[in-house]
């Protein structure tokens, strides 16, 4: 038995030995591993920017962004529409625009020939 | 870049994932000479330890962006592998010649030729003696009492519970002294 644990102390002693005794890596081993290592990162990175590309928004994706998505292209549609039909058929109130796109504006004209500026300072005064 | 060396190992191979350059060499440095240092104890042939451990290397190069920090460690998912291959290669070749010529001499200078010699004979016989063992003994053995890892880690590696692990252990050690014991006149080691 004491002849065991002397034998299992010496082993351990060993052991301690082959502890101090790691291998150092060459300087060619170590260029491989790195040149490995560049390898594979490289095929990382091809992946990475296809995914970024997927990502990359096209032209007109980003003009509809600009003009503010389905809603706000939505809402210039209807805005045009409108126009188009307010143009058509206007309302009663409003002046016929083919009127007004056909008369003559005369350069004598006064565009305030309809206010009289004392009556309207008097008002301020009252 | 000097904060690299600050990090730990699932930092740093996480970082290589992202593509840092930086990260491939401090793992290196880190984990090469160790990972090296088990597949000859393993094998007790270097050239074929540098071709397991830089197939290894190269499998953790490629592991690292399915990398999940903080689920395990990087140094025992590396002696796992190493370990594996090792254990492949032996597989492959039965009957294989061993080169323990192979193994470097201790690297201290410090000491007298003589002890030198002594320490470059007993680490062969070490190894010699390694190389009789079943091979779940010399990989555990080598894990444990050389590469110092706990039973628990030892035993993830492995793929067994910690009860084994002790078991496999205590068998090695016990061959292994067995083995040294008919080599103590030549190994320098005197009764008393």
């Amino acid at each position: 038995m004491a002849e065991q644990d002397k034998a299992l102390k010496e082993l351990d002693a060993l052991f301690q030995t082959a502890r101090t005794d790691q291998p150092d890596l060459s300087d060619g081993l170590m260029a491989a591993i790195l040149d490995d290592a560049t390898r594979v990162q490289d095929t990382f990175r091809p992946t990475s920017m296809e995914g970024a590309a997927l990502r990359q928004p096209s032209l007109w994706s980003r003009f509809f962004a600009t003009l503010g998505g389905g809603f706000g292209v939505g809402g210039l549609i209807t805005a045009g529409l409108a126009g188009i039909w307010i143009g058509v058929a206007p309302p009663s109130f409003l002046p016929d625009p083919v009127d007004l796109a056909t008369a003559s504006v005369s350069l004598d004209s006064d565009p305030f020939d309809g206010f009289d500026l004392s009556e309207l300072m008097s008002e301020d005064l009252q | 870049m000097s904060q690299v060396e600050d990090l730990s190992d699932d930092a740093l191979l996480v970082l290589f994932g992202n593509g840092d350059r930086a990260a491939a060499a401090s793992l290196t440095q880190r984990l090469a000479p160790r990972a090296l240092g088990v597949a000859m104890r393993m094998l007790g042939n270097r050239a074929e330890a540098e071709d397991i451990m830089q197939d290894a290397m190269m499998r953790l190069w490629r592991m690292a962006p399915d990398w999940q920090p903080g689920q395990a460690q990087v140094s025992t998912w590396l002696f796992r592998v190493v370990t594996n291959l090792c254990i492949d290669l032996k597989r492959r070749q039965r009957g294989g010649t061993l080169d323990l010529d192979a193994i470097p001499e201790p690297a201290d200078e410090t000491r007298g030729a003589l002890d030198q010699l002594q320490d470059k004979a007993r680490l062969d016989a070490l190894q010699d003696a390694l190389m009789r063992l079943p091979v779940r003994q010399r990989q555990a053995v080598v894990l444990r009492h050389i590469e110092e890892l706990s039973n628990p880690e030892i035993a993830a590696i492995m793929d067994i519970g910690v009860e084994a692990v002790e078991s496999l252990t205590a068998r090695a050690k016990r061959g292994l002294a067995k083995a040294l014991a008919s080599r103590k006149q030549e190994l320098g080691y005197t009764d008393g």
